[in-house]
């Protein structure tokens, strides 16, 4: 057990590394709080294979579109992944067991109250293998003004949000997703706001990003009901929910 | 680049340069040949200069005050500026001049108290830029994606290719010198070379190997097992696998995931969970093989019994905890992620400094 903590303490730093290199290649005003693997990820072992890995809020400082000039939107997250050590799985000897994620979207209000912030999307991914009615991985729309900490922490921000638009959406609307988990999110992140028509550099660094996203690999290979019948090759979400 | 390869030393007291070059020459041990040059007042320095910067001079060394013979004028300052815009690599040595610790490029101080610690760290440095060359003249350059690629190859390990990119993110942009390169728009496969070496060779020497990450010093080594220096350099036998020797290696240094995988291979039967910090556990697996109790840093915030991360500024082992450091400044490179800032240098300096 000892051993699999180093190997995936060394990873997770690894990871952050050139995750932080993609971001930086993607756009270079972009920044990624905090730098060291330390203090983004913390390592705590379940039992003898199993660790989960606690994710600190981490921020990100991004443009809102991949045609905007300048970075104009934070976005903050935390959560965690639970993962098992399985030296024969391929190609990565990490495999998911359960994952919960936190992400904030944040922007400076400009004008009269320009020293308070807007919270302009939040959301939560977890899954659930075994409640009625509950796709197997999914989302919630919801606000996360409780990640602002996590924000400030980084940058120099107001911490007063006097706009919270996330609060007045149904939060018990589940939409099913695809597994989420931080490092999914990661991915998402720099597709959706460094990446677009005639930016090719960006494009191909998402690939290099993706890769740097992809040393775990996904919970879906180990149940049985997205396995079974059509729903391997369908897709359709209707498969996704527990058999009562 | 023809051999051999030529380090020139400049200073106006002919009796230093002249017990550096044999402190220089006895260390080398035959790897380089030394030019020394001590300016005398009817000379055209910039001439003279010209005439020595050869195409295989790796290192020039230069005094910070050249007037002593009468030649006024001419200071260190100036000679760093012609071999700058030559991309020979130069440094500056003074009686005077300590290091200076922010993370500038292509600046680089000796410091003389000596001519045997002057000579000390010549000759890595020089060693080093060779070493840099030496691999990257056998490197297809055009199928480098850039510096950090070619860092990484330097060093051996392409994996490092993102770590050194974060190494440089904040330096190349704010950095005069590489205009005067650019301008050069030379398309010499030689020159594109001595270019190469010469960004590398002053990343590894003045960013990466300062600034703790995927390779540390045996001070990180021991701020790194929650312990002191003195401890780490009685492990030298315990961690000798995880040598690093490749380029500017001076004293015992060691790559860190190397350190990272004998610790590991000696974990077996320790709960890392039982332990209040991941150093803490690293510091208990080396305790526990040795039969003993390592001895603890000097703080007294914890007593020494925290640690893991290293204060280039104040050079002492630091903690995570918010009242003993802080995670990064603008002077800490991205990807040194055992570099912190004390908390009371930050706090301190802070304003002043700009960090």
């Amino acid at each position: 057990m000892a051993a699999a903590v180093f190997h995936l303490r060394r990873e997770l730093a690894t990871h952050w590394m050139a995750i932080q290199a993609s971001f930086s290649r993607m756009r270079k005003e972009v920044q990624v709080k905090p730098p060291g693997p330390d203090d983004a990820f913390s390592v705590h072992p379940v039992d003898d294979v199993t660790f989960r890995i606690d994710v600190q809020p981490v921020a990100f400082f991004l443009p809102e579109k991949p045609s905007h000039g300048q970075p104009d939107l934070y976005v903050v997250m935390s959560g965690s992944l639970t993962v098992i050590r399985d030296e024969s799985a391929y190609p990565t000897n990490w495999l998911t067991t359960s994952y919960a994620t936190r992400v904030g979207y944040f922007k400076v209000r400009s004008g009269r109250q320009e020293n308070t912030l807007r919270h302009v999307f939040g959301v939560h991914y977890d899954h659930d293998e075994e409640l009625p009615g509950h796709p197997v991985f999914h989302s919630q729309m919801s606000s996360q003004r409780q990640l602002v900490g996590g924000l400030t922490s980084h940058f120099r921000l107001p911490s007063q949000i006097t706009d919270d638009i996330p609060t007045w959406l149904l939060g018990n609307v589940r939409i099913p997703t695809a597994q989420m988990d931080p490092f999914s999110v990661i991915t998402q992140l720099g597709a959706d706001h460094l990446c677009g028509d005639g930016r090719d550099a960006a494009n191909r660094e998402l690939t290099k990003l993706r890769a740097a996203c992809d040393f775990v690999r996904g919970r879906a290979d180990s149940l049985p009901f997205l396995n079974a019948g059509i729903a391997p090759q369908c897709y359709r979400s209707t498969h996704w929910y527990t058999r009562s | 680049m023809t051999d051999p390869n030529v380090l020139l030393l400049i200073d106006d007291d002919s009796d230093f340069l002249a017990e550096l070059k044999e402190e220089v020459k006895r260390r080398l041990q035959g790897d380089g040949f030394v030019e020394t040059w001590s300016p005398s007042r009817d000379e055209k320095p910039r001439d003279v200069l010209d005439a020595y910067i050869q195409d295989n001079v790796v290192l020039v060394v230069t005094d910070d005050d050249l007037t002593g013979n009468g030649l006024t004028g001419l200071f260190g300052a100036t000679v760093v500026d012609w071999c700058q815009r030559k991309q020979v690599p130069v440094a500056i040595f003074s009686r005077r001049l300590t290091d200076d610790q922010r993370p500038d490029l292509f600046d680089m101080v000796v410091s003389a108290s000596t001519a045997g610690t002057a000579a000390e760290e010549i000759v890595v440095t020089f060693e080093g830029f060779v070493k840099v060359w030496e691999v990257l003249s056998g490197t297809s350059l055009t199928e480098l994606s850039g510096p950090a690629e070619a860092a990484a190859v330097a060093l051996g390990d392409p994996q490092l290719e993102s770590e050194l990119a974060l190494y440089t993110a904040k330096l190349f942009a704010a950095n005069s010198v590489l205009g005067s390169i650019g301008a050069t728009q030379s398309h010499d496969p030689d020159e594109h070379l001595r270019l190469l070496v010469y960004v590398v060779g002053h990343i590894l020497r003045n960013v990466v190997l300062p600034y703790p990450g995927p390779i540390i010093g045996e001070s990180v080594l021991g701020a790194y097992l929650c312990t002191t220096t003195e401890e780490a350099e009685r492990l030298s036998a315990f961690f000798e696998e995880a040598g690093y020797i490749g380029p500017f290696a001076a004293g015992r240094t060691y790559w860190r995931d190397k350190v990272d995988d004998i610790l590991a291979s000696l974990a077996e039967g320790l709960d890392e969970s039982t332990y209040e910090t991941f150093p803490q556990f690293c510091r208990a697996i080396v305790e526990r093989r040795l039969g003993r109790e390592l001895a603890r840093h000097e703080c007294e915030r914890c007593g020494g019994e925290y640690g893991g991360f290293f204060c280039p500024f104040t050079v002492r082992a630091v903690c995570r905890r918010d009242d003993c450091s802080v995670d990064t400044n603008s002077w800490i490179p991205q990807a040194a992620d055992l570099t912190r800032t004390e908390r009371e240098y930050f706090d301190e300096w802070q304003s002043f400094l700009g960090f």
